[in-house]
């Protein structure tokens, strides 16, 4: 009994991540778009960091106290490995060099397994050093990293495929666990929006736009209360909104 | 075989997502109508803790899932204004040299952490009713660490605007300001297009060294 219990239970979770035909597109795509974006945005922001606390060009804010973080405990050994074998000179000044490289090989589908895990541990150090720098973006692009990491994105359309012919039996769709994560983190983003009167009556779309750089506050109060019920309604639906679009979600997740 | 582990692996995944996510919600919830952070066994084992934060780091999973949701804030920033020996302005910046939008963001980030940790260190403090004598190893380390934040704000502080007012040479101090935006209940605004009030949250005024 239980064990037709479980197996019923397999079989629906199986179902649920059954390929529907897209995943070759879909791997390419996601590769080339994370690898392409983390590009920009590291280049964007190269000029700016030694800005941030830091005297190389990193977000490690070698230049200020550091502060306890859940990364710090893990980020502290390795730093006091670089400190006591004097190797700071070398290894500052690099990560970041490091970083843009292992994405560039992450581009090309270049040992692509291990361009995923080293941009994925060295955005880790740049990033994460110090947190008070970070906004969601970063937490989006450290999952999209272990994603790169965890699926096979290196197999089609690289230079791993054209080096090493690698064989892959596609039979499981990776294109629906970002779906599924994605939709949870607009639909718990909606709960979190519509549990807050703010949202409600328009108050909390005041305080997210209204700014020094701009004359959004002057707007009258009844266009706050459509944007905050429309943010969560958009928020609410967005799992159902993803599903219908089928194939086109993955233009712009 | 591959495929059941990867079933497998994934479910568990999404599980750990859908957990993390829950749990965000109700902690943002009640922390800020309750003041306190909630306790339920199931999620206590699955959420973030010794065992499973490697994971939670690694995979970027420990994001909170309920972002700009319960209690929005407004927009927090710094600003520096540099004088000479006279006390004269000689320039205002809100940007720090920073170029990019990016950061630019990030700088207005860090300004909303410092407006928090800043909010948490007096909180503490205020709540603090201990006697001033009692010399407890453990009161004393509390206020230890009190002195440690007010200190690392100051600091920081002092940090953003050093290398610029080192960079001009008639600037002989210069104050960095912590300010927020007032929050309006746009219901009972009198004047919509008057701008909105500025709060000065804290700032520190340096000589230049």
């Amino acid at each position: 009994m239980l064990f037709k219990k479980v197996d019923f239970l397999y079989n629906k979770l199986e179902g649920l991540f059954k390929i529907d035909g897209s995943e070759k597109l879909f791997l390419i795509f996601f590769r080339l778009t994370i690898s392409t974006i983390a590009l920009i945005e590291i280049a964007s922001l190269i000029k700016d960091l030694p800005l941030l606390f830091s005297s190389a060009e990193t977000l490690i804010p070698q230049e200020l106290i550091y502060l306890k973080s859940g990364y710090f405990k893990y980020f502290h050994p390795l730093y006091q490995f670089i400190e006591t074998n004097g190797i700071s000179n070398i290894f500052f000044p690099t990560v970041t060099r490091i970083y843009i490289g292992a994405l560039i090989f992450l581009l090309l589908g270049f040992f692509t397994r291990y361009a995923a895990g080293i941009a994925l541990v060295f955005q880790l150090i740049i990033f994460r050093s110090f947190t008070p720098f970070n906004y969601g973006y970063d937490f989006f692009l450290t999952m999209s990293l272990f994603y790169c990491l965890v699926f096979p994105v290196g197999y089609f359309f690289s230079i791993d495929k054209k080096l090493f012919n690698p064989v892959l039996n596609l039979g499981f769709n990776y294109r629906r666990v970002i779906q599924i994560h994605l939709a949870m983190a607009y639909c718990f983003s909606g709960i979190a929006k519509g549990l807050d009167s703010g949202w409600w009556n328009g108050n909390s779309v005041w305080k997210a736009l209204a700014s020094a750089d701009n004359n959004y506050h002057t707007f009258p109060s009844e266009i706050f209360i459509i944007i905050g019920i429309g943010t969560i309604c958009k928020s609410l639906s967005r799992s159902k909104f993803m599903e219908s679009r089928g194939k086109n979600y993955i233009c712009s997740p | 075989m591959k495929k059941t582990l990867l079933v497998l692996f994934f479910t568990g995944h999404l599980l750990l997502i859908f957990f993390q996510s829950t749990w965000t919600t109700i902690d943002g919830y009640w922390g800020f109508h309750y003041n306190k952070k909630p306790s339920i066994f199931i999620f206590n084992f699955l959420k973030q803790n010794q065992y499973t934060e490697p994971y939670y780091l690694l995979t970027g999973i420990n994001t909170g899932y309920g972002f700009y949701g319960i209690h929005a804030a407004t927009e927090k920033y710094l600003r520096a204004t540099y004088y000479d020996s006279l006390d004269q302005v000689l320039k205002k910046d809100r940007y720090f040299n920073f170029s990019s939008t990016n950061g630019i963001s990030r700088l207005e980030g860090y300004a909303s952490f410092l407006a928090n940790y800043v909010a948490k260190t007096k909180n503490a403090i205020d709540a603090d009713s201990l006697s001033i004598a009692n010399n407890d190893p453990d009161v004393l380390s509390l206020r230890n660490e009190y002195k440690f934040k007010k200190d690392y704000v100051v600091k920081t502080l002092k940090w953003l605007g050093k290398k610029e007012a080192l960079k001009r040479s008639e600037c002989a101090s210069y104050k960095i300001e912590l300010l927020t935006i007032v929050p309006e209940n746009i219901w009972e605004r009198k004047e919509r297009q008057a701008k909105p009030n500025i709060y000065v949250i804290q700032e520190g005024r340096f000589p230049v060294q």
